[in-house]
């Protein structure tokens, strides 16, 4: 399900109204995340803290954001923009690709928390294709 | 059997109760439709359906969506039953509506999006947790009659 130019531009436009929230936004999601789906915390066993708040789960959601921040910035060439960050999450942190849609889904709740007026149904069509892209990117070198 | 905490069951006789049934089944179907095209299938005679202006404009949308709210509402007085309380609505969207049972995962995610959106900062990571695993519950009630 590829990203049209209509869905280019929700994303482009939403994304600099959500950015200047961008770190509640993501360590919200992530607490969420971790909290709501607890087979998600399997991947960060090596954290002394996962509570909300704990500086792990705000930098590792700074982390995430920023990741995704990029990712608008090279949505026409998803695949090869996010190639370095699909090889880690690949070869070296083994995600499962199944948690993509989790947070996804988790991202897609704390924006309606934040941004309930501006996601749309035709907004959050938009986003979440482009979350779905995002993933598959990320997933690209796994196999 | 589902086992429910206090937490949970308060929980989501809270948010029931506070509902906009109409307002919310309204939103959370024609999200639905908007966001899941393929959904589109089982509503061929709701006339226009072109695009997302159409969608939410559409009264039969509107209609339908307060029918599916209510019928949850029969799951959130029977909390401990819901498998009981949904069979007849099971062989119901099996036999004669013949949805596919993903598309209750997909209205009910939309569902989570419409009431996050009504909660704000109110729909807290628990309160996410307890209800989804009560739309969780719901949909696999309905689901079981399938065969």
């Amino acid at each position: 399900m590829s990203l049209s130019d209509k869905d280019k531009s929700l994303v482009k436009a939403f994304w600099a109204k959500v950015a200047p929230k961008a770190e509640i936004i993501g360590h919200d999601a992530l607490y969420r995340m971790l909290s709501v789906y607890p087979q998600t915390k399997t991947y960060f066993s090596h954290w002394p803290d996962m509570s909300s708040g704990s500086a792990p789960v705000k930098n590792h959601g700074k982390k995430i954001m920023g990741g995704l921040a990029e990712a608008v910035a090279k949505i026409d060439d998803l695949v090869g923009g996010l190639l370095t960050l699909s090889e880690l999450h690949a070869f070296q942190m083994r995600v499962d690709p199944a948690n993509y849609k989790i947070l996804a889904h988790c991202i897609l709740v704390v924006l309606a928390v934040y941004f309930p007026d501006d996601l749309t149904p035709e907004v959050h069509l938009a986003f979440e294709k482009f979350l779905a892209n995002v993933a598959l990117a990320m997933s690209d070198k796994y196999r | 059997m589902v086992e429910w905490t206090e937490f949970e069951r308060a929980t989501i006789q809270d948010i029931f109760s506070k509902m906009d049934y109409e307002s919310v089944g309204h939103n959370a179907l024609a999200r639905c439709l908007v966001v899941y095209p393929w959904t589109q299938r089982y509503f061929a005679k709701f006339g226009n359906l072109y695009n997302a202006a159409a969608i939410m404009g559409n009264p039969l949308v509107a209609a339908h969506g307060a029918v599916v709210l209510h019928g949850l509402d029969r799951a959130v007085k029977n909390m401990d039953n819901i498998k009981a309380t949904y069979a007849e609505l099971s062989v119901l969207h099996s036999e004669k509506l013949h949805v596919d049972p993903d598309n209750f995962r997909l209205l009910a995610d939309c569902l989570t999006i419409v009431v996050a959106s009504k909660l704000g900062t109110g729909f807290t990571a628990d309160v996410q947790a307890a209800f989804q695993k009560f739309l969780a519950v719901v949909a696999s009630a309905l689901t079981k009659q399938y065969h």
